[in-house]
């Protein structure tokens, strides 16, 4: 049994398909690269750090950090009062990879804490501000002009083609993060998951919960696939 | 990603796709962000902390966005100008982003606020829920007390 | 003003030959929804936004405002996140920040040394 599945092992890596062609934007990004660092723009040190960075981030911290919040009160009371200690028990540190954080993503993080009459939803108007640190990069959907204009616009409506539907007693509270707080969503735990452990809640935490655009529930671990093309124009344009 | 890695060593007969600048260069010549100096290990906003003076508005305070002209970058929106919320938060010290383009090493930090409006107030013939909120952050020059 | 009129010749070629990742993906049967080179964007956005203003380097603003523009005129045919890519070669272009010939012959310079 276990040589079978070492033999398997080994043949997925030796199969595992590649691109294997050499495309113009891998190109691209190679020129822009080196032209400013000969420009003494920045340097290529600089460079690979921040891609460093790039590679190590994604929602995982955030989902955790929502889980443990759900078991542990002291621990969601933390997250509350303290949420950079907090993003560090889950693995973050939002002063990588600087020392001073991001260009972008500060270190002024908080958590919005949903309650049975309140729910948040998290935009950036001006230009898709995003808590990357902890959070990864921002699915192309929150960077268009079309969720931007129109969250702080009609958030219920934006919500509705996410399949989210709230009733109106629900505050619905829109974060127009606009300067340097970055933020994320502690949505309420569903019903139906009485005796999970921390690995099981993190799993129904997903990206568009984090963000606001989604409720967790049980059986769900995928985030919703919303089709971003074309962008809307308003009529006469 | 592993499969970065991968993709770099085994498909282009190992060549590595690392820039290869004509002159690297040892750092000495790049304009440093002046922050390297000061924020390392406190962070940006927190390395303006204490900066401010005390903040003129304090939570539940009532505030109106002032009509301020705008003749070069600010991150205010144009939706909440002229329109009155509370304060939810007092936020933090930074320069204003007004200020803070022209990466003036002196520029005064002051307060920023997050500030709650309803939706109503916002957007003539809201047509939504009635409970509905916006929340942005807002720096103290752009307030001013309501009524 | 940067205007979204500006047409690189350069840019334009590229996105002709079309060699976007769900095409490159779909041909090779590679899963990842993403192309390899996206971190290392990533990395020269971050890089650009930390260093010093007055090199006449675009900022954060600038960069997603002409980002925006740029993706649903000129560059609307690209997907995500090659639009961002484009994008940016033709901010920096139109800043003077390289020259279309000094990025003509380095893509050429490079795609040699990738392939030789």
């Amino acid at each position: 049994m276990a040589d079978h599945q070492g033999h398997d092992h080994d043949h997925d890596r030796t199969v595992k398909p590649m691109v294997d062609e050499i495309t113009d934007f891998e190109v691209l990004e190679i020129a822009l690269r080196e032209l400013c660092i000969e420009k003494g723009i920045f340097t290529a040190e600089e460079h690979r750090r921040f891609t460093e960075f790039a590679e190590q981030i994604g929602p995982a911290p955030a989902a955790r950090l929502v889980a443990r919040a759900w078991l542990d009160p002291g621990f969601k009371a933390l997250a509350i009062a303290e949420p950079l200690t907090a993003s560090r028990e889950v693995g973050v540190d939002w002063l990588e990879p600087t020392g001073f954080g991001t260009p972008s993503d500060f270190t002024a993080f908080q958590i919005l804490v949903d309650t049975p009459t309140v729910h948040h939803v998290i935009v950036c108007a001006l230009c898709s501000c995003y808590p990357r640190p902890i959070l990864g990069n921002s699915p192309e959907w929150y960077r268009t002009p079309n969720y931007r204009r129109r969250l702080v616009r009609y958030p219920r409506q934006v919500l509705s083609e996410f399949g989210l539907y709230l009733p109106e007693d629900i505050e619905v509270r829109v974060q127009d993060s606009n300067q340097k707080n970055r933020f994320m969503v502690m949505p309420m735990r569903p019903d139906g998951t009485d005796d999970w452990t921390e690995d099981q809640l993190t799993e129904i935490v997903t990206r568009d919960c984090l963000i606001g655009v989604a409720l967790p529930r049980v059986g769900v671990t995928a985030n919703v696939v919303v089709d971003t093309r074309p962008a809307m124009h308003p009529s006469g344009e | 990603m592993a499969e970065v890695r991968q993709r770099y060593a085994g498909g282009m007969a190992g060549k590595t796709l690392a820039a290869e600048p004509r002159f690297a260069g040892d750092g000495s010549q790049v304009r440093r962000n002046s922050h390297i100096v000061h924020a390392v290990g406190k962070g940006d906003p927190q390395v303006y902390a204490g900066r401010a003076g005390p903040p003129r508005f304090r939570v539940g305070d009532a505030v109106t966005v002032r009509e301020l002209p705008v003749l070069f970058y600010t991150r205010t929106p144009e939706y909440v100008r002229g329109a009155t919320g509370h304060v939810a938060v007092v936020a933090y010290e930074s320069p204003a982003p007004e200020d803070e383009t022209w990466d003036h090493p002196d520029a005064t930090p002051e307060w920023f606020y997050v500030v709650s409006f309803a939706m109503a107030e916002l957007w003539h013939g809201h047509t939504g829920a009635a409970a509905d909120t916006l929340r942005t952050e807002i720096p103290e020059r752009w307030l001013e007390p309501a009524g | 003003m940067m205007t979204a009129d500006t047409h690189v010749v350069a840019l334009h070629e590229i996105v002709a030959r079309n060699q976007v990742w769900p095409r490159m993906a779909a041909k090779y049967g590679v899963e990842n929804p993403v192309p390899p080179w996206k971190t290392s964007l990533d990395g020269l956005c971050d890089a650009l936004d930390h260093a010093a203003c007055g090199a006449g380097v675009p900022t954060f603003q600038d960069r997603r405002d002409e980002e925006d523009v740029l993706a649903a005129t000129v560059y609307s045919e690209l997907p995500y996140p090659e639009s961002q890519l484009v994008a940016l070669a033709h901010s920096l272009l139109s800043r003077g920040i390289i020259s279309e010939g000094e990025l003509v012959q380095r893509l050429s310079v490079i795609r040699a040394r990738l392939e030789g």
